[in-house]
């Protein structure tokens, strides 16, 4: 591990800013800590993602999968078999990481390109979504609705909408800690050297598939997690939505607009997008249905166009103009 | 120095504060003692809003005439004022918006279109917050706060679509034995399928297979070529608009109208068939061994419903036909009305009670639903009355009822 990580974790910085969102949210109203708490569970996916989408370089379709595993399945094992949905995550995440070894080793049995890559994972997050809606004991298309939250910590219950914010922020904190620990590993080195020009990487001994399953059982088992909580978050686990490859593709728009070179990226783009899009449906989805989508839209190609790169390539731009100096920027030159 | 400790942190502050000021409580506006607000959360974009966009204006329309009425004259006149939400057709979407309706806008009851995946999202929600709310179609209703005017899938769907079927055997000679199950492969498409096969074993049909439609699939030409080969007499199922149209394309394409079909809701009785197939093909596949199950129907002959159908054609926002959402968002006015009537006050709690209080009878005036048992709820908060109505379409786009028999404005007719 390279010495920037340590002071990343030791950074007074990262950890106000952190107190700060759990201080707020002992104030905010029950509508904003939903929203917030949203925001915080998509940090943490799309944080899971960029392990293989940003290090690795592989675009995967099918995480939608590892979230419905950790959604639906952990659900179902408690509803239906009355297992413990503490136990029910780790299940799942253990079963999850187990899929994201087969992706890899399909990815490295048959030299799948990028996009081949990409399509062979959309397909699977589409019959992933197709067994989900056939299959009774997850609820089929009906999805399940889990017991009333009665505050029991040791049942997976976080005790109320304030409970779950801290444990969604909890969850993206740790997220945060471990991109960054991978980036300064020499797992986050080979990642990039992969991506980068796997024949050279190859060449100097890097082994692609061990070291892509590596990051795909990661990735896989931290979004299998993620989907638990979400699951337990919102009472209500609803297979088009958790399911969905849509919800991938809303996962790898939180990380791409963010940029991939940093683990901040994906975590600033959920805390402007995913915010601003809910407000603003609450602003006008009433009145004019359908402009929030629009202007949510124009935003992201906006971003887009202002940088390829991300959201937050951009502000290091800007910071640079002004003669600063940030984390991103460091992380950049030092890092990926 | 860390590598973080290089932030120029002040730098970040106005946009961390802006974060801040995202999360801060709004304070809850002042409640007027002369109106109360209604949170309407109704799926107005996504799959779902073609459900929205027809019951939200009917819904505002008897709305503003309440209001000119004199409003809530047990409240001396209090105006009802709408505070408007879009669920996006997504049940998490859904509950956000509840959240915001119920603790921001600090309304005294939620209604909307509120189809069965989002009723369970809010449920939760209602419960938490003490905070009634009505759904207009949803087939069931969770907890303690949520009531629903929607019609259960088996006592409501199943029971109405199998009890049709043996009534056509038996007072129209139409022979039907082998039942196709043929049914929109999602949340209520699945529920009515399961009722569906219940229901008809026990009564003695053959199933003889079954075709789930792809939700997001616009081409139904291959389901159409399985419902043909399965040689069936009737087919049955819950179906959505998307999956009708393709469906009802195909079959015109295939030229095959020898299965009779039967299902609903909107999929086989919503006017915008019409629309989306056009004249040509909807005269040719629509008007021929179909039968179309509805929770109501324009073409009844209750004069509640006709005044009503007259009235919506007439308004301005109104420009195309309408259909049971109309009817159904009209309805779901008119039981608010009745329930603050009764309720009194804007109090959460004294609305749920007026809730399961309240009935309009049948014959009533404010009653547009062909119920004979008039529109109350039972224990479980739907409603007593749970029967819908079937429809036949006629080749200038309008519909006969032609079931339950008191109902009926034409005997059910065969035609290939």
């Amino acid at each position: 591990m390279r010495p920037e990580f340590f002071g990343i974790i030791r950074s007074p910085f990262l950890w106000g800013v952190i107190v700060l969102f759990a201080v707020l949210g002992q104030w905010a109203s029950p509508y904003h800590l939903g929203i917030a708490t949203q925001t915080m569970l998509y940090i943490a996916l799309a944080l899971a993602w960029a392990i293989v989408g940003g290090f690795a370089g592989q675009l995967s379709i099918a995480h939608n999968v590892f979230v419905a595993l950790g959604a639906l399945l952990a659900s179902a094992l408690f509803l239906r078999l009355g297992i413990n949905m503490w136990v029910g995550l780790v299940l799942c995440a253990a079963l999850s990481a187990l899929i994201g070894v087969f992706f890899a080793y399909l990815d490295s049995k048959f030299s799948l390109g990028h996009l081949s890559f990409a399509l062979v994972t959309l397909a699977f997050g589409e019959v992933g979504m197709l067994i989900v809606a056939g299959w009774d004991f997850v609820g089929g298309a009906s999805g399940l609705s889990l017991p009333r939250d009665q505050g029991r910590l040791l049942n997976f219950e976080f005790g109320g909408a304030r409970g779950y914010f801290w444990a969604a922020l909890a969850l993206a904190t740790v997220y945060l800690l471990i991109n960054y620990a991978i980036l300064h590993s020499r797992l986050g080195f080979y990642l990039r050297t992969l991506r980068d020009n796997e024949a050279a990487a190859q060449a100097v001994g890097v082994y692609p598939f061990r070291n892509k399953a590596i990051a795909m059982a990661i990735s896989a088992a931290m979004t299998s997690v993620a989907g638990t909580l979400y699951a337990r978050f919102s009472n209500f686990v609803d297979p088009s939505f958790l399911a969905s490859p849509t919800l991938s593709i809303e996962i790898i728009l939180i990380a791409t607009i963010g940029g991939l070179t940093t683990p901040l990226g994906p975590a600033v783009a959920a805390i402007v997008l995913v915010p601003f899009s809910e407000l603003l449906r609450g602003w006008l989805g009433g009145q004019l249905p359908g402009l929030s989508h629009i202007i949510y839209g124009f935003l992201i190609v906006a971003v887009i166009l202002a940088s390829p790169r991300g959201l937050v390539p951009l502000l290091v731009k800007i910071f640079r103009q002004r003669g600063g100096k940030d984390v991103a920027t460091i992380s950049m030159q030092k890092g990926a | 120095m860390t590598v973080l400790g290089h932030l120029r942190c002040v730098r970040l502050l106005p946009a961390l504060a802006a974060i801040a000021l995202m999360l801060l409580p709004v304070a809850g506006k002042a409640e007027d003692a002369k109106t109360v607000r209604i949170g309407v959360l109704d799926s107005m974009t996504g799959v779902f809003s073609d459900f929205g966009q027809q019951g939200r204006p009917a819904f505002q329309y008897v709305i503003d005439k309440v209001n000119k009425d004199g409003g809530i004259k047990s409240m001396g006149g209090a105006k009802i004022e709408l505070v408007l939400a879009d669920s996006a057709s997504q049940a998490g979407r859904a509950a956000t918006e509840a959240r915001r309706l119920i603790t921001q806008e600090n309304v005294s009851l939620v209604v909307g279109v509120l189809l069965t995946p989002e009723m369970l999202a809010v449920s939760p929600i209602a419960d938490e917050f003490k905070t009634p709310v009505l759904s207009h179609s949803a087939a069931g209703a969770r907890g303690d706060y949520m009531f629903s005017m929607g019609l259960p899938y088996d006592r409501g769907y199943a029971k109405t679509m199998v009890e049709f079927v043996q009534e056509l055997n038996k007072s129209h000679k139409f022979n039907l034995k082998n039942v196709a199950l043929v049914y929109s492969n999602y949340e209520a498409g699945q529920q009515v399928n399961k009722a569906l096969q219940r229901r008809l074993t026990e009564a003695g049909f053959n199933i003889v297979g079954e075709v789930p439609l792809e939700l997001q699939s616009d081409d139904q030409t291959a389901a159409m070529l399985r419902l043909k080969s399965l040689n069936a007499d009737v087919a049955l199922g819950q179906v959505s608009p998307r999956n009708g149209t393709g469906l009802f394309r195909a079959r015109y394409s295939l030229g095959f109208f020898d299965t009779v079909l039967i299902g609903g809701t909107a999929g086989y009785t919503d006017p915008v068939l019409w629309k989306d197939l056009g004249d040509k093909i909807g005269q040719a596949a629509l008007t021929r061994n179909l039968f179309g199950f509805a929770f109501s129907s324009t073409a009844s002959r209750t004069p509640s419903v006709q005044k009503l159908t007259e009235e919506l054609r007439a308004t301005a926002k109104q420009g195309h036909d309408i259909g049971q959402s109309a009817i159904q968002g009209a309805q779901a006015a008119r039981l608010i009305q009745r329930v603050l009537e009764l309720a009194g006050s804007t109090d959460r709690d004294k609305i749920k009670a007026a809730f399961e209080q309240v009935k309009i009878p049948s014959g009533d005036a404010d009653l547009y639903l062909d119920r004979v048992g008039g529109l109350s709820f039972g224990p479980d908060h739907m409603p007593n009355d749970s029967t819908g109505v079937m429809i036949q379409w006629k080749a200038d786009k309008s519909q006969d009822i032609v079931y339950p028999a008191q109902y009926a404005t034409a005997p059910p007719s065969a035609k290939k």
